[in-house]
């Protein structure tokens, strides 16, 4: 296959991202503001430069009865009157809306963009956040069924277990493994450790006098149906990402005018993007063929292996869906991702660092702008800027992983500091 | 050309043939691929070189999930954390994928599903919150033998017969409080035999209660086809035990609606005779029908089905609480008419029940009914249908002429 490259390249300069959580005071352009506000650029640069918007929202329609958001969203920055596009790919809108930046300053037309995500979600009842992120899936054929996105990643998982032996024990791994990332991160939903979690838990029951639960460490606690109890077999409560409030943008600038905003532009050197069958009709359900295709067309054009990843943020939206990721991005061999994980090469201080940043498990999924708040992580941790959560030693190439509902959409994108 | 053939390849035409009991794929004339749901252009040849193909109602268990927290419309048809189901990916024989409810399997125990086991086909309708479907189900294809052992085991273990060799009749029996009475009652050794405007999901229910249980299709408001539904059964089986008047519908609207002094709408005359003749004359029909062979034979039970808005009204539901209240009244007339006869005649007053009757209520509405309920949740068919099993059975020998309320406590408010 003849290796597809971009004919500019294009390097990410700023980011910026607001607190994930639940903020029943704040609409969605509050967080978009937030979001804009935390970026800062190195060599400060200017809003009226930027020349297009791409937003990532999955159902502001639903969620918050605002559809059309992306004109919205740049007069509450002042940016008008520049182009505004909505783009819309369920959970993967905000690293779609990341490429179709990507090829518009590559296409020469546009020398700066800015590429944002957000999502308003805790307005709703859960029952009807459900229903609305259900609607990703095929309607007509998995949701009458009584199909959700939790039913439809156990299934993967069901599968996942019968052809390589994994427990649903082993799914709690992830879970733990994020928590404790998303402990370090200050803007996560969830800045606690599981245990933590469990210990605040028993201290709560202790103060106010009811029955301590008898739980001698986070395994008991995991196992306990009250505690976490099970949403869609073999998936619990804490194998699910939360439904969260938040928004992130980055600042996306052609190479020629990088070293202007900054001395260490983060470039984009690969991005791949397909799409796939819906789950039911798939003939391999341990795996996301369209995160396989669009990784592959990553590498190709980065021309690098994945043993050559230093560090990913990956679309956890179920902790199945880490461990499937990671096999179907070439991290580690087929059927072996669990293996690894206990290994600790997933691990913050491991050999290829999975979701630093807690993933959308503990840092909190608002579904358009998770793709956005991935690259949020990878340039942080790329430029030495993520804290106490910094990983250690060099660290070149970051890779996003970014699906759309069971994987009928994803996005891949590879980042390289020079 | 078959009129099969003629049907395009539509998302509709699938469904379509789903309501006929049929899985119809679509079939590459040049790559002989077979597509399910229908495809309409082969992604190998880009063209539309199609033709329908029937396919297997069998196939294999790939994979599944146990669903604990689903859908609104899901949990509207009375499914919980508490009574989860369990839904997956079935394999045809010819191998296209679908995904389908899995029934017939233990959603408590999901180490006993087996992946890979071959599963058959069965058809049954399902509203998703908009449209009532037919949708794919299936269920384990047992071992012959084992079935048989399974059956025997049933019967001596599972019930205490407290109708063996009862002849039940059931009205509008496919459904909701009539298919979990109909299937109460089989349990309990009755043979039980269920009226229903719902040819499909009669003739299903029937064929999973075996041999001894019929299904006939009766509108329970035209008097001839009732009479001739009751002279067929007791022609069959020479003798009725009980009957219940379950079939019923509702028609919702306020009285008048008044807005800025004007008349905006109102109950339609159609909608309150509709309502009358199914739920107050289809009662009084079946019940002439019957009462004469139980009068003959000297003994009988006769179940009505009332409802708690007959005891307290509803609001926008003129028809059916006059109905409701209307049955309480013919159950206390024929108590005085037909005890002489050793024949009981009570009603059950079920407070709000877990149906499709009630998928057309607003959320707001239902979980007002719950905040309402000391219980704590809207009923589940199977309440009511071991009320009306305990009127059945002999051991209300001495209850006539009441109404039972299975509500869960339901208070409702001005």
């Amino acid at each position: 296959m003849k290796r597809k490259s971009l004919s500019r390249k294009a390097a990410v300069v700023g980011v910026g991202i607001s607190s994930f959580g639940a903020f029943p005071d704040k609409a969605g352009r509050d967080l978009f503001v937030e979001a804009f506000q935390d970026m800062k650029v190195d060599k400060g640069f200017n809003p009226k430069d930027i020349e297009a918007l791409y937003l990532g929202n999955f159902s502001g329609d639903i969620f918050e009865g605002q559809a059309h958001l992306a004109p919205i969203m740049a007069d509450s920055i002042g940016i008008l009157p520049c182009p505004a596009t909505r783009v819309e790919d369920a959970c993967a809108s905000g690293g779609v809306a990341l490429r179709e930046g990507l090829m518009a300053i590559a296409s020469g037309m546009y020398d700066m963009v800015l590429v944002g995500g957000v999502e308003r979600m805790t307005a709703l009842p859960t029952a009807q956040v459900t229903d609305a992120l259900g609607i990703a899936a095929d309607a007509l054929y998995e949701v009458p069924m009584g199909y959700t996105f939790p039913g439809l990643y156990a299934t993967m998982a069901t599968a996942y277990m019968e052809r390589y032996g994994m427990k649903p024990e082993d799914l709690m791994q992830v879970a733990i493994k994020n928590y404790e990332n998303g402990a370090l991160n200050p803007k996560a939903q969830f800045q606690s450790s599981l245990e933590s979690i469990m210990m605040s838990k028993i201290k709560a029951a202790q103060s106010k006098g009811k029955p301590v639960p008898g739980w001698q460490n986070v395994m008991d606690f995991l196992h306990d149906n009250s505690a976490n109890p099970i949403i869609s077999w073999p998936l619990r409560l804490f194998d699910c990402s939360p439904i969260s409030d938040g928004a992130a943008v980055l600042l996306l600038v052609s190479e020629e005018i990088a070293h202007e905003f900054t001395d260490h532009p983060i470039f984009v050197v690969g991005s791949g993007q397909a799409s796939g069958l819906p789950l039911y009709s798939r003939p391999d359900l341990t795996t996301l063929p369209a995160a396989q295709k669009a990784s592959q067309i990553a590498y190709q054009m980065a021309g690098v292996k994945p043993q050559d990843i230093h560090l990913a943020e990956v679309h956890d939206c179920f902790t199945i869906a880490e461990l499937i990721a990671i096999e179907d991005l070439g991290l580690c061999p087929v059927g072996k991702s669990v293996e690894f994980l206990k290994n600790g090469i997933f691990h913050r201080n491991g050999t290829i660092p999975v979701n630093s940043s807690g993933g959308l498990k503990a840092k909190g999924h608002p579904v358009g702008a998770s793709g956005v708040a991935q690259v949020y992580e990878i340039f942080r941790q790329l430029r030495g800027e993520a804290g106490t959560r910094q990983i250690q030693g060099t660290l070149s190439l970051g890779l996003t992983h970014n699906v759309g509902a069971t994987g009928t959409t994803c996005v891949v994108h590879i980042f390289e500091r020079k | 050309m078959s009129e099969n053939a003629k049907r395009p390849f539509t998302a509709s035409s699938y469904y379509q043939y789903l309501a006929e009991k049929k899985i119809m794929g679509s079939r590459s004339q040049k790559t002989g691929t077979i597509y399910l749901p229908p495809k309409a252009i082969c992604p190998e040849t880009h063209s539309s070189d199609f033709e329908w193909v029937e396919l297997s109602a069998k196939g294999k268990l790939i994979s599944f999930t146990v669903v604990h927290i689903g859908p609104s419309f899901m949990n509207a048809a009375g499914f919980s954390k508490d009574n989860p189901y369990v839904t997956g990916i079935v394999e045809l024989e010819q191998g296209p994928r679908v995904s389908a409810r899995i029934m017939g399997v233990d959603p408590k125990n999901p180490g006993s599903i087996a992946i890979g086991s071959p599963l058959k086909a069965e058809f049954v309708s399902q509203f998703d919150g908009k449209v009532s479907r037919t949708i794919l189900a299936f269920s384990p294809i047992k071992d012959e033998k084992e079935q048989d052992k399974n059956m025997e085991e049933k019967k001596t273990t599972t019930t205490n017969q407290r109708l063996a060799g009862k002849v039940a009749l059931v009205t509008g029996g496919a459904a909701g409080i009539g298919k979990a009475t109909a299937e109460r009652f089989a349990q309990e050794g009755a043979k039980v035999i269920i009226c229903d405007l719902n040819e499909t999901l009669g003739q299903a229910l029937v064929a999973k209660l075996g041999p001894d249980a019929s299904f006939n299709k009766v509108n329970v408001a035209n008097r001839q086809e009732v009479q001739t539904w009751i002279d067929g059964v007791y022609a069959k089986y020479n003798r009725i035990d009980i009957l219940v008047n379950n079939a019923g519908i509702v028609r919702d609207s306020q009285l008048v609606r008044v807005k800025d002094g004007a008349l905006v709408k109102q109950m339609s005359e159609a909608d309150f005779d509709l309502v009358i003749s199914v739920n107050l004359k289809g009662t009084f029909n079946c019940t002439q029908a019957v009462a004469p062979y139980m009068i003959k034979q000297g003994s009988g039970v006769i179940l009505n089905a009332s409802s708690v808005v007959g005891v307290d009204g509803n609001f926008g539901q003129t028809n059916y609480v006059a109905t409701k209240s209307g049955v309480i009244g013919m159950t206390k007339v024929w108590s005085r008419e037909l005890g002489k006869f050793n024949i009981r005649v009570n009603a059950v007053a079920p407070g709000f029940t877990a149906t499709e009757i009630l998928t057309s209520m607003p959320e707001k509405v239902l979980q007002d009914m719950k905040s309402h309920t000391p219980l704590g949740r809207l009923g589940d068919p199977n309440d009511i249908a071991n009320a009306y099993l305990f009127l059945a059975s002999d051991e209300a020998a001495f209850i006539t002429g009441t109404v039972l309320k299975v509500d869960g406590g339901l208070v409702v408010g001005t």
